[in-house]
């Protein structure tokens, strides 16, 4: 996937506080759309609805969290080719590696830089992108 | 303790091992067992006579019958016969029927001219310890969460005002929400460090070694902080040095210490003064220091310094823990660290880490 072609974000993301900030600050540093689910469940719905062109995933939500959020989506051939990254406070190094290995392209960190975040989500898609 | 000493002293001495708080066991250097002590025999249900004389790596079929000493445990006593020295602290898993960890240390016991005699095996049971530690990894972990959450949306509030969000803001608007933005950021660095120190206290750092280049480490490293001294206006330099060996170790960490001694340094330096810092092959070892030249460090402060939330008086709003992050990690990679005050006027902080096989040029 390349930035560029990015039209729709879908954030999976239970905090309300956070979803706003998150938001604000993609609008405001880019040009995409975002949508928001408020837990994983949510998310597989909306990924079939709202066809976005990335997913912003945190990792502990309620009734479904963001790993097994990710195993599903990355075992569906209908949403396996969606990018997925990470924006979560779940930050310690075997968290890291959980969320790559189950098929993520990038980790975002909490607390995130609300003037950076568009910026480093396409780093992370352009880095994804040399490396293939 | 002079009474009747030579009488006293074996009858006394196997009256110590035999009351022993942990299990403890004697091979012969063919690791047949010796002898047990009570305390073992509590732990592993079988009786002295039983064990007196086996090879200790049938120790697992028989304590089956007792405990389930799982299937690594032959793994791991096979290994220890082998390499004795490797593997001198093992953890066994012991299922009885409930999980308890039992550690095994084990040392070689020699004579004057250093013959080995036999060895020396204790076991105790550390499970309350273990169980522990994963309580604070957890805590940790949710402590984590807990915290970043909250600081989140303060963050990402004060940011998008101040990056111009919602217009433009009067100047005394923005001051105050300058000073929000500087705290959030000190509290976040804060909550980091100590989650950091706590992580490679409990032992839960992962070091992902490899060889790396120790002159490109601290040129690399220099450069990430040229912008910051630039607007300290502090003239920051690697000064030239001879071939230096590679080092073994985790990449991100070592930048970790470089940055934190080198940012240290640009801090307290005062402006139109040099920070300089160098990397040097000392004896095997690869040492690298970091030299600036500021008010120093008081005499009597030296041995504290890499205390934890130990700070100089005038601190520039650190986190009181950056130093002892940096002598933890450094240890966790077998080196040192330390710092010279005699330097004067300033303060040289240096550390040293052994030398990988591979020499680099």
């Amino acid at each position: 996937m390349n930035a560029m072609e990015i039209r729709k974000i879908l954030l999976a993301e239970d905090e309300e506080d956070i979803q706003k900030v998150a938001r604000m600050s993609l609008q405001f540093q880019s040009k995409w759309e975002v949508v928001v689910a408020g837990n994983g469940q949510e998310c597989l719905e909306k990924v079939n609805t709202e066809r976005p062109d990335l997913i912003l995933l945190d990792a502990m939500m309620p009734r479904m969290d963001g790993y097994e959020t990710c195993r599903r989506l990355k075992a569906d051939p209908a949403t396996r080719h969606i990018p997925v990254i990470f924006l979560t406070a779940k930050a310690q190094e075997g968290e890291i590696k959980k969320g790559l290995e189950l098929g993520a392209v990038g980790y975002l960190v909490k607390p995130f830089d609300p003037m950076r975040l568009a910026a480093q989500i396409k780093q992370i898609l352009e880095k994804e992108r040399e490396e293939k | 303790m002079s009474v009747a000493r030579t009488t006293t002293e074996p009858s006394l001495f196997s009256a110590v091992l035999e009351n022993f708080p942990a299990g403890v066991m004697v091979c012969d250097p063919d690791w047949g067992i010796l002898w047990v002590n009570k305390k073992l025999v509590e732990l592993t249900g079988v009786p002295a006579e039983t064990l007196s004389g086996l090879h200790v790596c049938l120790l697992p079929s028989l304590l089956s019958k007792v405990v389930e000493p799982g299937e690594r445990m032959q793994q791991q006593l096979v290994r220890l016969t082998c390499h004795p020295e490797a593997a001198s602290k093992v953890v066994y898993e012991w299922h009885r029927p409930d999980l308890r960890y039992i550690e095994q240390i084990t040392a070689p016991v020699q004579d004057a001219e250093g013959h080995l005699l036999a060895y020396v095996c204790s076991l105790s049971d550390v499970t309350q310890a273990k169980e522990v530690d994963e309580m604070k990894s957890e805590f940790i972990s949710v402590a984590s969460h807990e915290l970043r959450t909250p600081m989140t949306s303060i963050k990402g509030s004060l940011d998008l005002l101040l990056g111009g969000y919602a217009g433009p803001i009067a100047d005394p608007v923005r001051e105050l929400l300058e000073i929000g933005q500087a705290a959030v950021d000190r509290l976040i660095r804060l909550i980091n460090d100590i989650l950091d120190i706590s992580k490679i206290e409990a032992g839960k750092i992962e070091l992902n070694l490899e060889v790396l280049d120790s002159v490109e480490l601290l040129h690399r490293t220099v450069s990430s902080l040229r912008t910051y001294a630039d607007g300290a206006s502090v003239n920051l330099t690697v000064m030239p040095g001879g071939p230096v060996p590679a080092i073994m170790a985790d990449r991100d960490r070592m930048e970790q210490v470089l940055t934190n001694l080198l940012s240290n340094a640009i801090k307290y330096a005062p402006a139109d003064t040099a920070v300089e810092a160098s990397v040097n092959e000392v004896e095997r070892k690869v040492r690298f220091s970091v030299r600036d030249y500021g008010s120093g460090i008081p005499p009597d402060k030296i041995g504290r310094i890499f205390d934890k939330f130990h700070q100089l008086e005038g601190s520039k709003k650190g986190t009181g823990l950056g130093l002892a992050i940096c002598r933890a990690l450094i240890r966790e990679h077998g080196g040192d660290i330390w710092v010279r005050a005699e330097v004067s006027p300033g303060a040289c902080f240096e550390f040293e880490l052994p030398a990988a096989e591979r020499v680099k040029g």
